[in-house]
């Protein structure tokens, strides 16, 4: 039995067909054992036969635009070796090897729906890629780079980086409970996390700038993180909790991403403190004048009262 | 300018090499005149050196000049001196050696803003030194004290009167004044205080505390003594009422500004501030144009080694680009507005700081204000504040301004930043006067 496969330009394959008999023509005829599709071949372009040693051998039958391996001299006769197309017309043909074994479906995205695409190998890598794309542009972006080019490159990194160490992480714990460590689904719910920690740790400085500063702006950036936090908690979850028995577990999570909670917001305390003691800083994002809450210097001065107030008490 | 006190771990290194140059040495006749010799061998008994040293600490010190002032041996000196004994009694004390005797004394009055000190020694003295009012410029004077304590000596020089712009009065002495000579009397030929060594700049230029605030506080004291520990009290007292003062007078002159950019800001408020300006090139690592203007009060009053009082300071710095975007402007204004807070100080002395940070909108911008204030522990009423201010909505220009005031009572620190919020404004550079 020999194969023969028509393959297009990318070396994909269009058509596969199997053969008994020997010598088989190959042309545009109706009549041709193989028929081809090609307005550039003759209709009895080319004949396959095996040489006096056996090999397969493709013989041009005086056609007007002949034989020729891709990209080389048009022949006479040539051998068909596994693998290696030849050209009639401008359709390739080559021989198969039934020992090569075949690539894995793909899964088709328009029948097959978002959820499984996400679940395709590559996705969390691609998502990973993606993410540090988005970082160096933002790094790029919003920084004027005055640490050079190591700066986007370390935000480009840092990123990826962290997110994949909470995958393993997380991995690591599911495949202590279950077996299977599910790293894959792990890695993307960590990359969208870290994602959206990027996008949105952006957010509270505008807000910020706008509202010029005080209690608000100081809960907006702890529910920002609150919510970050709890969505990261919720994929990681829910990937943990296809196994049976999942929610046994749940609690001990919660009770993880809880403290998980209060250290950060420990640590954003922290740094508050640290902040009010030791510099100034603030947030000058570039906002229209008609977007800023302000008051009057004579309100702000007034306002001091309850800084006298608090410094008197320390 | 150095306060002339001398520390002990002054004495251990290279005496004032980290305070610029060295004062030349006076230049010394080869034989002193017959005056100085006369003078010097008739004040010896009044002049004392004075030490300051951490109780239980057998080590020196502190060391400075005194001078007897009354036959009941009350000896006046710099504030400055005797500062730790006042701001912690317990931990610090005085003794006085007078006439080869060396006793414990007591501080029984200060005059902070002049940086002046009462002691009492109990020992009665059978002379005491008199004030002599302000001499004609050019007349010679004679400077005592313990140069780096080396043994008293006698330094002439010149009476050049009272300084100009100062906030408070201060005679020019053109005399190598050192480390160890505070609290010495400067006197004329015949013996007479003209005024209280107190500071020097280095190369004979000097400074001294006028003979009459002197005498007025020698005056006061004795008159109506003050109870032993209300001093830190008086200390807070005084400075409060000489930031009243100071304050009302910066206060009630209209606001001069200078253009930047296309902004208008505060500058030089008074004639006793120095201004100066710089500018910084972009580069391809930093991309933004900075230009600066800075003014500060030339002196300040001592209150210890770290904290000072009525010094005020103020500088802006303009910034913009025509080279990157808005949004990589507004990292950058960001960077530039952050820094650390300008000041020093124990716990003890002072609190935390605390901060608050608001928008506020003015006749023409808006302005994002950072306020930071702390309390100081020992001298009730009293504060230091630093202010941060940057416009909003500028687009790729942007002016960061600072306010700085130490050792001042809260109200003035709510007026002076209203007021210096209120003076900044946007002004194009052909629309300004």
């Amino acid at each position: 039995m020999i194969w023969l496969e028509e393959v297009d330009r990318d070396g994909h394959v269009r058509r596969r067909t199997g053969h008994e008999a020997l010598p088989l023509r190959i042309g545009r005829a109706f009549d041709a054992e193989l028929p081809l599709d090609d307005p550039f071949a003759d209709p009895y372009h080319a004949e396959l036969a095996r040489d006096m040693e056996g090999r397969l051998v493709l013989t041009d039958l005086g056609s007007l635009n002949g034989l020729r391996r891709p990209g080389g001299e048009r022949q006479r006769v040539l051998t068909m070796l596994p693998g290696q197309p030849v050209q009639l017309g401008r359709t390739l043909l080559r021989l198969a090897d039934p020992a090569v074994g075949l690539a894995p479906a793909r899964p088709d995205v328009a029948e097959s729906g978002w959820r499984e695409a996400l679940r395709h190998p590559t996705m969390p890598l691609a998502a990973l890629l993606a993410l540090a794309a988005l970082s160096a542009a933002l790094a790029v972006l919003v920084d004027p780079g005055a640490g050079g080019p190591m700066l986007p490159l370390t935000a480009a990194t840092v990123l990826p980086v962290t997110a994949l160490l909470l995958a393993a992480a997380w991995a690591v714990a599911h495949r202590l409970l279950r077996g299977a460590a599910h790293f894959r689904e792990h890695a993307g719910v960590a990359a969208i996390g870290v994602a959206a920690f990027a996008l949105v740790s952006l957010i509270p400085s505008w807000i910020d700038t706008a509202l010029g500063g005080g209690a608000a702006t100081q809960w907006l950036d702890r529910a920002c993180g609150t919510v970050i936090a709890a969505t990261w908690l919720f994929g990681h979850l829910t990937v943990l909790s296809r196994a049976p028995g999942a929610h046994l577990w749940r609690p001990a999570f919660l009770v993880a991403a809880g403290l998980q909670l209060v250290v950060a917001g420990l640590g954003m305390q922290a740094g508050e403190a640290g902040a009010r003691a030791a510099h100034f800083e603030a947030s000058l994002r570039p906002l229209p004048a008609g977007l800023l809450r302000a008051e009057s210097p004579a309100r702000f001065a007034d306002g001091l009262e309850a800084l006298r107030e608090t410094l008197d008490r320390d | 300018m150095l306060r002339i006190a001398l520390l002990g771990a002054l004495v251990a290194v290279a005496p004032l090499a980290a305070q610029g140059p060295a004062p030349a040495p006076a230049p010394v006749p080869a034989e002193p005149p017959p005056a100085a010799a006369a003078l010097f061998r008739r004040l010896l008994p009044l002049l004392a050196r004075i030490e300051v040293t951490a109780s239980g600490a057998g080590a020196k010190g502190g060391v400075g000049t005194g001078f007897v002032v009354s036959t009941a041996g009350h000896l006046l000196t710099n504030f400055h001196v005797i500062s730790p004994v006042v701001h912690q009694p317990a931990a610090f004390r005085a003794t006085v050696t007078l006439g080869g005797e060396v006793r414990a004394a007591r501080v029984i009055a200060v005059d902070v803003i002049q940086d002046l000190a009462l002691l009492e020694t109990g020992a009665p003295q059978p002379a005491a030194l008199a004030f002599a009012p302000p001499p004609e410029q050019g007349t010679r004077l004679y400077a005592l004290g313990h140069p780096r304590d080396l043994g008293l000596s006698i330094v002439e020089g010149t009476y050049n009167g009272l300084l100009a712009d100062r906030i408070y009065p201060k005679v020019h002495f053109t005399g190598a004044l050192n480390p160890g000579m505070s609290g010495g009397p400067a006197v004329t030929a015949d013996g007479r205080v003209v005024g209280v060594n107190v500071a020097t700049q280095g190369n004979e230029v000097s400074f001294l505390v006028p003979g009459a605030r002197a005498a007025e506080l020698v005056t006061r004291a004795l008159a109506a003594p003050r109870p032993a520990d209300s001093l830190a009290a008086d200390v807070a007292a005084q400075l409060r009422a000489f930031d009243a003062e100071h304050f009302a007078t910066l206060l009630a002159a209209p606001v001069a500004t200078v253009q930047l950019g296309p902004f208008r800001a505060p500058t030089r408020p008074a004639p006793w501030f120095r201004c100066w300006g710089d500018a910084r090139e972009p580069t391809p690592q930093a991309p933004v144009r900075q230009v600066q203007h800075s003014c500060s009060t030339e002196d300040d009053v001592f209150i210890s080694e770290t904290l000072q009082a009525g010094a005020v300071s103020l500088s802006h710095t303009l910034l913009g680009t025509d080279r990157v975007g808005a949004l990589r402007f507004s990292a950058a204004y960001e960077q530039a507005f952050k820094a650390d807070l300008p000041f020093d100080g124990t716990a003890e002395e002072a609190t935390r700081f605390r901060c608050t940070t608001r928008n506020v909108r003015q006749a023409t911008l808006v302005v994002r204000a950072q306020l930071c204030v702390r309390r100081y522990r020992r001298l009730p009423g009293l504060y230091e504040a630093a202010m941060r201010t940057a416009t909003l909505g500028g687009g790729r220009t942007g002016l960061v301004s600072d306010l700085v005031l130490s050792g001042t009572t809260f109200p003035t620190i709510q007026r002076v930043t209203q007021r210096f919020i209120e003076a900044l404004a946007a002004a194009p550079a052909s629309a300004a006067p």
